[in-house]
């Protein structure tokens, strides 16, 4: 540190109010509307109506693998649940074990937060989710889900259209539109106009290093010379020749633009906000920083987060002393997730916005009936969504796959009934305020043959 | 036919975007050294310059632990986590120093073929990854079917897609699914549920065997020659007829010869079918040139690949290194280099060798690269066009970080993870082996000299891209004015961060 720390030059405002003035200046020149109104607040609100001050807040939580949905939402006692035992001798969950919900189905025992909001009214059930003639790879059902196209088009995600139709000029992207705690940009949230939200797994890496900057963690900002030079650069540089270099100075300027804000954040609510019961897990982490985040009145409208681990061909569990299929990868999966969840809204409601908030689990398939030879399941098709949030209406929707010999497809996997851009559409219309038109626009569908599923008041 | 490039077209430009494309971080030398040998002996000859270079894996010899012995013994090497270490800079040190185009096509299999340290949590994952990783630098530019022949005995493929688990009475479809996906053919090769499920019961029975070597009762995986072996036992074969892409292979009775064949038989099978070839150029085409390769001409190099070469990597190569669409306007520049392609570039543009094994490791996993770890056995993210997933905002600051680790012999911004290791980095020293000099002349330091500087930096650095006179102006006003209270030292380390942190400084 150093030569830099007592200058008053007007480019290096020392810090305090000059400095924070200048940070003031660059947030508002980034985003177009923004009223900061002479208070600084991190995240600060950029107009009306975004999340930062009433607006909706989603949270989508991909299960990365292929999730085992028929060991997560059980057909216990349902016409055709003999099969279900017949199938997985060794992996059922006994009826006894399952945390019971309502026609025959239940939850998985590690799942004891989800049911507590099946009871308080919050949690919604989505069956038989997939899509037409499915194809059972994860990579392309994966861009499937995130493109919401049917050939997993990577050009753009289904979030990343959103981002474009809510910024609908280029000056007024805001990269705070919408934030994923992943460490490579994902496929959802790749927008069609080469600008982008911000993907940060980890805060503490969110800056760019000023001259003289030798400490060892997080030093202080007290040169920007360099940055601000890049800056200016970037802006003074020639767009619209090589739309892939347009892409990365566009990235390169919105993380410059938004580590300043991040910064801010971390130094404003590091020790302040308060411990909460997040699993010490990733997913608990990730889903406590977002928590955070919108404790500080992000403007994020969406999150979007990854738990990996799903694919479970080999010992999906571990049988403890009496047999019970309880332990194993897939319990722990799903008891991390169900406490992230847990720990979410709880915090959520602490906060104050439990009803502005939708939370939505998928992966990219769901997987077989019948198990495999060892202790796990190969890859199958439809399965169950989970959709949680203080608007939601809590019940069943989408109907649960027969699971009879005959209705099997692809090997012995269940075969959809809802279309996952059904789950989508409503989500952006009856939640994301979106006319159906424009719902339909961004999910590339015929409005008609996608109906809301009414899960939202 | 195949349009090729002509000699008489041949010119500096075409020259740049080859290096840039086969030599990670290809410098200005590189690059005219190859405009010189097309200009005066043609085209051929340039791209066989690069295509027809010998191996030399062979400098770069397993490390003594690669037998995982010492580490299971608590010896010299260490932590694991230090080993993980050593063994991803004995990867990057190849990428960095070995023949650039094998380097290029290692890293390349490395990604088509991943395995994964996530189930191998014995000490055979150094054997395993050392050997997984010498059968992809040994097909690098050597033969396709080969290579894949080889990865169905992988030690490491065995344990990361359950394939040493998978037998007739316990079948997983993992490998069986990922072959034909991933490895062979593509999703759209034309392969049904029921190819996936006969070739998942075809790979049947293949085991990483371990014995209880006498002298090292608790390491039950290792025998005493610390070797690995692939028996194959015939009661876990499915032993039934199968079809499997159209032809029958027939029931298998006891007595029939070595039943390690069953298997390749299909493998064999797999390889006739023409999307063999044509996924493999299609992938190789967007890793080299653009990520939406024109059809005709995949075609066309794949007809030629399989048939012609018999999936042999190099005369594929030249083709498509000959081929005038691989050297169209719009191709060149386009292309976002990936974490190593940009690691690279940090070291040859500023004349560095890889920083320490506890260095290297973090900083290629901050940039996204694990090479031990990848995100899903379809490897690492592939080049995509816009929207490309190595240059996500964190990404895009820790890029812009990166070359302080050698210009302001910083490593704060490398925090530890929790579940990175268990080493604290703070004592670990930065690299200190730049010098200012190997960049820049002595009398282009002088303030005079200044406009002669940037011209030099630009070239040095984006030796594809010039920045315009009103950036230039921004970067002389912020050296005179901005940076007066810095030394010269200081303010030329600066001037080299700026251009590394420039948005055509990610691109090749």
């Amino acid at each position: 540190m150093g030569a830099q720390k007592e200058s008053t030059d007007v480019q290096n405002p020392p810090r305090g109010i000059g400095r924070r003035s200048f940070l003031k200046k660059s947030i508002a020149a980034g985003f177009a509307g923004g009223g900061l109104n002479g208070v600084l607040a991190p995240f600060a609100a950029a107009s009306d109506g975004d999340a930062g001050s009433d607006g909706p807040i989603l949270l989508v939580i991909y299960q990365e693998g292929g999730n085992d949905s028929l060991n997560t939402v059980i057909p216990h006692s349902r016409e055709d649940s003999t099969l279900y035992y017949r199938d997985r001798p060794k992996l059922a969950i006994r009826e006894e074990e399952t945390l019971m919900l309502q026609d025959g189905l239940g939850l998985h025992p590690s799942l004891g937060a989800l049911q507590g909001l099946w009871d308080s009214g919050d949690l919604a059930i989505v069956n038989g989710v997939g899509q037409p003639s499915p194809n059972l790879s994860h990579f392309k059902l994966r861009n499937v889900w995130a493109s919401s196209s049917l050939d997993g088009d990577t050009g753009s995600g289904w979030l990343g259209r959103y981002f474009d139709h809510k910024c609908s000029s280029e000056d007024s992207f805001d990269p705070f539109v919408g934030l994923e705690t992943l460490t490579s940009a994902g496929l959802s949230f790749r927008t069609q106009s080469s600008n982008t939200a911000v993907t940060m797994k980890n805060p503490d890496l969110f800056k760019y290093l000023a001259a003289n900057d030798s400490h060892i963690l997080l030093p202080e900002i007290d040169n920007e010379f360099s940055e601000q030079i890049l800056r200016k650069m970037n802006d003074l540089a020639t767009t619209g020749t090589r739309p892939v270099l347009d892409y990365a100075r566009n990235s390169i300027q919105a993380a410059f633009k938004s580590a300043g804000e991040i910064q801010e954040f971390l130094r404003n609510t590091k020790a302040s906000f308060p411990p909460n019961n997040f699993p010490n897990s990733i997913v608990g982490r990730d889903l406590r920083n977002i928590a955070r985040y919108i404790d500080t009145g992000s403007r994020s409208s969406v999150y979007f987060t990854v738990q990996k681990g799903y694919d479970s061909h080999t010992s999906q569990f571990v049988n403890n002393a009496s047999g019970r299929p309880l332990l194993g990868s897939h319990a722990n999966l799903l008891s991390d997730l169900d406490s992230a969840i847990g720990a979410f809204s709880t915090e959520m409601k602490r906060q104050g916005k439990w009803d502005r908030v939708v939370i939505m689990t998928y992966s990219e398939f769901s997987r077989r009936i019948t198990e495999n030879g060892t202790d796990g399941t190969d890859h199958g098709a439809a399965g169950s969504m989970f959709v949680l949030g203080g608007g939601v209406k809590s019940g069943l929707y989408g109907q649960f796959p027969s699971l009879s010999d005959d209705d099997r497809i692809l090997n012995n996997s269940m075969d959809s009934t809802t279309d996952f851009r059904q789950v989508y559409r409503t989500i952006l219309e009856s939640f994301m305020n979106l006319s159906a038109s424009d719902a339909a626009s961004i999910l590339r569908i015929d409005a008609q043959n996608f109906p809301n599923l009414d899960f939202l008041t | 036919m195949i349009s090729n490039l002509t000699n008489f077209e041949w010119n500096y430009d075409h020259a740049a975007h080859l290096a840039s494309r086969c030599i990670m971080g290809a410098t200005r030398d590189e690059v005219s050294a190859l405009f010189d040998i097309g200009r005066t002996q043609g085209v051929e000859a340039a791209v066989d310059s690069l295509v027809g270079r010998a191996e030399d894996w062979g400098d770069f010899p397993f490390p003594d632990w690669w037998d995982g012995k010492e580490i299971s013994a608590g010896g010299p090497t260490g932590s694991i986590n230090d080993s993980e270490s050593r063994f991803v800079h004995w990867y990057l040190e190849q990428l960095h120093v070995a023949n650039p185009l094998g380097a290029k096509m290692f890293k390349f299999f490395v990604d088509h073929v991943p395995i994964s340290k996530k189930p191998l949590l014995h000490q055979n994952k150094w054997i395993y990854f050392f050997q997984h990783f010498d059968l992809c630098r040994k097909h690098s530019l050597g033969n396709f079917k080969e290579l894949i022949h080889g990865v169905s005995w992988s030690g490491g493929m065995m344990w990361t897609l359950d394939l040493k688990s998978n037998s007739r009475p316990r079948l997983n479809e993992n490998f069986g699914r990922e072959l034909l996906e991933l490895f062979t053919l593509g999703v759209n090769g034309g392969y049904t549920e029921e190819d996936v499920l006969n070739t998942a019961k075809a790979f049947t029975g293949r085991r990483t065997e371990a014995k209880h070597p006498e002298d090292h009762p608790y390491t039950p995986y290792l025998d005493d020659t610390y070797s690995v072996k692939f028996p194959e036992k015939f009661y876990l074969i499915d032993t039934a007829e199968k079809t499997i892409l159209g032809k029958t292979f027939p029931k298998i009775s006891p007595g029939q010869g070595d039943v390690s064949e069953h298997g390749s038989a299909v493998m064999d099978h797999i390889f006739e079918q023409p999307a063999a070839g044509t996924y493999l150029v299609w992938k190789l085409w967007r890793y080299f040139v653009a990520p939406e390769p024109p059809e005709e001409l995949v075609a066309k190099l794949g007809n030629r690949f399989k048939n012609s070469y018999d999936f042999e990597i190099r005369p594929l190569l030249k083709d498509i290194f000959m081929s005038r669409a691989f050297y169209d306007t719009k191709n060149r520049g386009n292309q976002i280099k990936d974490a190593a392609d940009f690691m690279v570039s940090c070291l040859k543009n500023l004349k560095v060798s890889e920083p320490e094994p506890a260095l290297t490791w973090p900083a290629l996993y901050f940039l996204g690269y694990d090479p031990m770890d990848p995100p899903s056995i379809a490897g690492w993210a592939e080049p995509e066009g816009v929207g490309n997933s190595w240059l996500g905002l964190e990404k895009a600051l820790f890029r812009s970080n990166l070359p302080s680790l050698w210009l302001q012999e910083t490593i704060g911004f490398l925090p530890v993870y929790d579940d990175l290791t268990s080493r604290s980095i703070r004592d670990i020293d930065p690299p200190g082996d730049f010098e200012i000099k190997n960049i820049i002349p002595a009398h282009l330091q002088e303030p005079e000299n200044l406009d002669l500087l940037i011209d030099e930096l630009n070239d040095h650095f984006l030796p594809f891209h010039r920045i315009s006179s009103k950036q230039r102006a921004v970067l002389i006003e912020g050296y005179e004015k901005d940076f007066r209270q810095l030394n010269v030292e200081t303010r030329l380390r600066e001037l080299i961060r700026i251009f590394m942190a420039l948005p055509e400084f990610q691109l090749q």
